[in-house]
C-alpha cells in the first residue's frame, strides 16, 4: 500500500507530515493558542490558510506537501515553522484582536478563521506583534469594517440588481445569443483514453503527472463533454431535468431552498448559488455576469480545462459507487470511492439512521440514495463551478481531494437529511 | 494492541461487532470505535487510508504502533500503545460515546436509566469535535456540530464552552429551548388484559430498538399482548411502556401480530397502546408466532423478532449505561442526566 509521495518500502524513510506540524507547532509555545484548537494542534484552517500557502507553499516546495514527507526534509520543515514562529505569534495576537472588534461591531456570522486569517497574518508582516503598534485596535477594527463591506466582491444583490437593470438588459441577451450561437462542435464523444485510467489509479496516492497533462493539453475534458449530448444524457448525468439542455435565461430571482438542476439554473442562480456558500467571490459584478455567460456556453458549463478534466474523471469514476463486481487495486480512486459508500452502509446503522426504504425518508431522497452517481456529479460540478468564480485552479494534487471530498459532502449531507427527516416526522405526527 | 492487514486496509484491534453497542468516531483515513459495554482505554481503528491516518496516529496510539500500521501484515503484530496525549485520547471517546447515546442511549423507567439532555448531548458533541477538529474525517465537522446546537443554559460550564466555539467559527447559536416537562421515571401501572371479555390467552415480546425511533420505547421493556373474546369477536390488546424521554410523546408505533395491525394510540399512563379485531384463524398460528412485533412505521416497515441472544446483548447495553450516569469517565451529558434523576 502506498501513500500519497511515497510506498513502503521507503515508509521506515517517511515521517507523517500531521506529527511534524503538530510538534513543530507545540514548540511555538501558548504565543499561538489562538490559531490552535483545544487539543494544541494548529486548526484545520491554519494549516490550510496560513501554514501551506504562506510558510510551507508546497506548490513551491513539492516535498513540503502530501500525507507524508521525506525523513530528509523534516529538520527543514520544522525549521521552517520555527522560524515563522514570530510572525505566528503576531497573527495569533493579531486574531485576538480581530475578534474582539467583531464583538464590539455585534458581528456573530461569517466564519472568522475563513475571513481574517490571512488578513491578520498580513497584518503581522507588516506591524510586527500588535503589542508593538499603537492604535492596533483600530487596525483590527478596520479589517472587520472591510470585511463587511461589499466593496469589491461578488453578492447576490449586486448581481440580481444588475442583471434585472434594464439599462443592461439588451447587452445582456445579446451576449447570452451570441455565447450560444458561437458554442463549438463537441465532436463525437471519445472513448476513455488510457491516461483517464492511469491517473484514477494514482490520483489517491501520487498522481500520474503526465497523464494529467495530456488529459489537459489534449482537451479530454471538453471532448467528454460530448457524452452529454443524446436525449436524455444530461439528465441522467444529474445536471438538468430536461431532456436536453437549453440555453439559460438571465434570470430575475433566485432562492437557496429552490435552486434548480446546474444547466437548468439562470445566470443570476448560477452567481447565487457561489455566492450563497459564504465563501466571498472578489471581482466586478459586470464582469461576472459577463464571464457566467460565456461560461454556460462551454463544454460542461464551465470555462476552464483542468475543471472539465475533473468532471471526466468523476464521470468515469461515479459507476464505481455501486458496481460490486470490479477488482481494482485498493489505492485507485475508485475502489476507495466505493469502500466510502459501503462504509456508510455500517455508519447507517451503527447510527440508528433509517434505511433508504423507511417511510419517513422523502421520495427525493430516496431516489438520491438509490441514484448516487448523479447526485455526485451534481455535486462535483458545484464544488469545480465555484472554484471557478473565486478564482481558484485546480490541479493534479487537487484531484483526489475533490473526488473524494465531494464524496463525503454528498453521504454527509444525506445523513443530515435522514436525521432531519426522522425528528420532522416525530413531531408532525402529533401537531 | 493486534495490529493486522486485512482485506480494505488495516485494523487496530478488534472492531464492536453490534451496532447498538458501538461508540464511533470518524477520523480522518479510519474509523475509531469503542465497544460500550467493554470500553477499553483506546478506540479499535479501521484504517482506510494510511496516509491519512499517520497524521494523528501516533498522538492516539504512540509511535509503535504508528509506524506498525504501514508495516502491518495479514498475520498480525502485537504492538504496545503509549498514546502521546491523553487529552486528544479522551476528546474523540467523548465525541464517539455521544454518537451511540445519540442514537442507543437505553432511556428505561423500568431499568432506572433516565433519558439524557438532547440539548446537552449536542452541545457537547460541539465541543468536543472542536477539541479534535484536527483528525477528522469531515473538515467542516464543528461547523456541522453547531448547527444542531442550542445555548444549554441548564449547564453554564458548557454554554461557556460552547460560546467560545460559536465565536471562533462565527456561528450564532440560539437558546436552548430547554427539555418540556421531562416525562417521570416512575413506573407506569399494569394496563394489559384489563380489558372485558373471556382471556384466550397473553404474553408479552421484545421490542427491536432498531424497528423504533431512539427515545421512544422503554429500552428495558416488553410489549405485553392479550388476546380476549368479546361477545362473537376475538380482540388483541397490545400495551408497552414509554421511554422516559419527551421524544416518546411524538412517536406514532403499530404492533404486528401474526397478520394484524394494531395501531398504538399516543402514550397515556406512560405507555402506547392499542386493540385490534383478530380473525378466529390467527389463533390456530404455530406459538412461536404468538408475538406482538412492535415497531414505527416511519422507519421499519418489516420488523423482525428479538432473538434471545439480542435480548441479554440489551441487558448488558442497558447495565454499562446505568453505570456511566455515575462514571468519572462517561460524558459530561451522561454525568448530568444521573445527577438530575431521583
Amino acid at each position: 500500500m502506498s501513500s500519497r509521495g511515497g510506498t513502503t518500502l521507503d515508509a521506515a524513510a517517511r515521517v507523517s507530515r500531521g506529527q511534524l506540524l503538530a510538534q513543530a507547532w507545540a514548540l511555538l509555545g501558548p504565543g499561538v493558542a489562538p490559531l490552535g484548537n483545544a487539543s494544541g494542534r494548529p486548526l484545520v484552517r491554519t494549516v490550510r490558510l496560513i501554514l501551506d500557502p504562506l510558510v510551507l507553499r508546497p506548490v513551491l516546495n513539492p516535498r513540503f506537501a502530501g500525507t507524508t514527507i521525506a525523513a530528509g526534509d523534516a529538520a527543514d520543515l520544522t525549521a521552517r515553522i520555527s522560524a515563522a514562529g514570530p510572525v505566528l505569534t503576531a497573527t495569533a495576537a493579531w486574531f485576538l484582536l480581530v475578534k474582539q472588534a467583531r464583538r464590539r461591531a455585534g458581528v456573530t456570522d461569517g466564519n472568522p478563521q475563513d475571513r481574517h486569517f490571512q488578513h491578520c497574518y498580513e497584518l503581522a508582516h507588516q506591524h510586527g506583534h500588535p503589542d508593538d503598534v499603537p492604535r492596533a485596535a483600530e487596525l483590527a477594527d478596520a479589517v472587520v469594517a472591510e470585511a463587511r463591506a461589499a466593496t469589491g466582491r461578488v453578492t447576490a444583490a449586486a448581481v440580481r440588481a444588475h442583471v434585472v437593470d434594464p439599462a443592461h438588459a439588451e447587452e445582456l441577451a445579446r451576449l447570452l445569443d451570441a455565447a450560444w450561437s458561437d458554442r463549438e462542435p463537441l465532436g463525437a464523444a471519445p472513448e476513455p483514453p488510457r491516461q483517464l485510467d492511469d491517473l484514477l489509479a494514482t490520483c489517491a496516492t501520487a498522481p500520474d503527472e503526465q497523464a494529467w497533462a495530456a488529459l489537459v493539453d489534449g482537451r479530454h475534458g471538453s471532448r467528454d463533454a460530448a457524452h452529454l449530448e443524446p436525449p436524455g444524457s444530461a439528465r441522467e448525468h444529474g445536471l438538468t431535468d430536461r431532456t436536453s439542455v437549453e440555453r439559460p435565461g438571465l434570470g430575475d430571482a433566485a432562492s437557496k431552498r429552490r435552486l434548480p438542476k446546474p444547466f437548468d439554473r439562470s445566470i443570476l442562480e448560477r452567481l447565487f448559488a457561489g455566492a450563497a456558500t459564504g465563501h466571498a467571490i472578489e471581482g466586478d459584478v459586470a464582469e461576472s455576469v459577463r464571464a457566467e455567460i460565456g461560461r454556460s456556453a462551454r463544454p460542461w458549463q464551465l470555462a476552464g480545462e483542468p475543471g472539465r478534466v475533473v468532471l471526466a474523471l468523476g464521470r468515469a469514476a461515479a459507476p464505481a459507487l455501486d458496481d460490486s463486481d470490479v477488482r481494482r487495486a485498493a489505492d485507485d480512486a475508485r475502489s476507495r470511492l466505493r469502500s466510502r459508500w459501503r462504509r456508510e452502509a455500517y455508519v447507517h446503522r451503527v447510527l440508528r439512521l433509517p434505511q433508504a426504504e423507511a417511510a419517513v425518508v422523502p421520495d427525493e431522497l430516496r431516489a438520491e440514495v438509490r441514484g448516487v452517481r448523479a447526485v455526485y456529479l451534481r455535486r462535483l460540478w458545484v464544488r469545480l463551478h465555484g472554484r471557478e468564480l473565486r478564482g481558484q485552479d485546480v490541479d493534479s494534487g487537487l484531484c483526489w481531494d475533490l473526488l473524494d471530498g465531494v464524496l463525503r459532502s454528498v453521504i454527509l449531507d444525506q445523513r443530515d437529511r435522514l436525521r432531519s427527516a426522522l425528528s420532522r416526522a416525530a413531531t408532525e405526527t402529533r401537531s | 494492541m493486534i495490529v493486522t492487514r486485512a482485506a480494505d486496509g488495516v485494523t487496530v484491534g478488534p472492531a464492536p461487532r453490534h451496532p447498538e453497542r458501538t461508540a464511533l468516531a470518524e477520523a480522518a483515513g479510519a474509523l475509531l470505535t469503542w465497544d460500550v459495554v467493554d470500553p477499553a482505554a483506546l478506540p479499535s481503528a479501521t484504517i482506510h487510508d494510511v496516509g491519512r491516518a499517520a497524521g494523528w496516529l501516533w498522538e492516539l496510539y504512540g509511535a509503535d504502533v504508528a509506524a506498525a500500521v504501514p508495516a502491518a501484515t495479514q498475520a498480525g503484530a502485537d504492538v504496545a500503545a503509549a498514546p502521546a496525549d491523553q487529552r486528544i485520547v479522551e476528546a474523540v471517546r467523548t465525541l464517539a460515546h455521544l454518537a451511540w447515546a445519540e442514537a442507543w442511549w437505553p432511556a428505561s423507567a423500568l431499568a432506572g436509566v433516565p433519558a439524557l439532555d438532547q440539548d446537552l448531548l449536542r452541545a457537547e458533541r460541539a465541543v468536543a469535535a472542536a477539541a479534535v477538529e484536527h483528525l477528522l474525517d469531515d473538515d467542516e465537522a464543528v461547523e456541522r456540530a453547531l448547527a444542531a446546537a442550542a445555548m444549554p443554559h441548564q449547564h453554564p460550564e458548557l454554554a461557556a464552552e460552547l460560546a467560545a466555539v460559536a465565536e471562533d467559527y462565527g456561528v450564532a447559536l440560539p437558546a436552548a429551548a430547554g427539555t418540556p416537562g421531562r416525562a417521570g421515571l416512575a413506573l407506569a401501572a399494569g394496563g394489559r388484559g384489563d380489558g372485558a371479555g373471556v382471556l384466550v390467552a397473553r404474553g408479552s415480546t421484545q421490542v427491536s430498538w432498531a424497528a423504533v425511533p431512539p427515545g421512544v420505547v422503554d429500552a428495558a421493556a416488553e410489549a405485553g399482548w392479550t388476546i380476549r373474546r368479546t361477545g362473537d369477536h376475538t380482540v388483541v390488546d397490545v400495551s408497552v411502556p414509554a421511554a422516559p424521554d419527551p421524544r416518546a410523546r411524538t412517536a406514532t408505533l403499530r404492533a404486528r401480530f401474526g397478520p394484524v395491525e394494531v395501531p398504538l394510540e399516543p402514550v397515556r399512563d406512560d405507555r402506547f397502546t392499542g386493540t385490534a379485531p383478530i380473525p378466529a384463524a390467527a389463533l390456530l398460528l404455530p406459538a412461536a408466532e404468538w408475538a406482538a412485533v412492535v415497531y414505527a412505521p416511519a422507519v421499519a416497515d418489516a420488523p423482525d423478532q428479538v432473538h434471545p441472544e439480542d435480548a441479554a446483548r440489551r441487558t448488558a447495553i442497558v447495565a454499562a449505561a446505568r453505570a456511566r450516569l455515575s462514571a468519572t469517565h462517561a460524558t459530561r451529558t451522561e454525568r448530568a442526566a444521573g445527577q438530575a434523576a431521583p
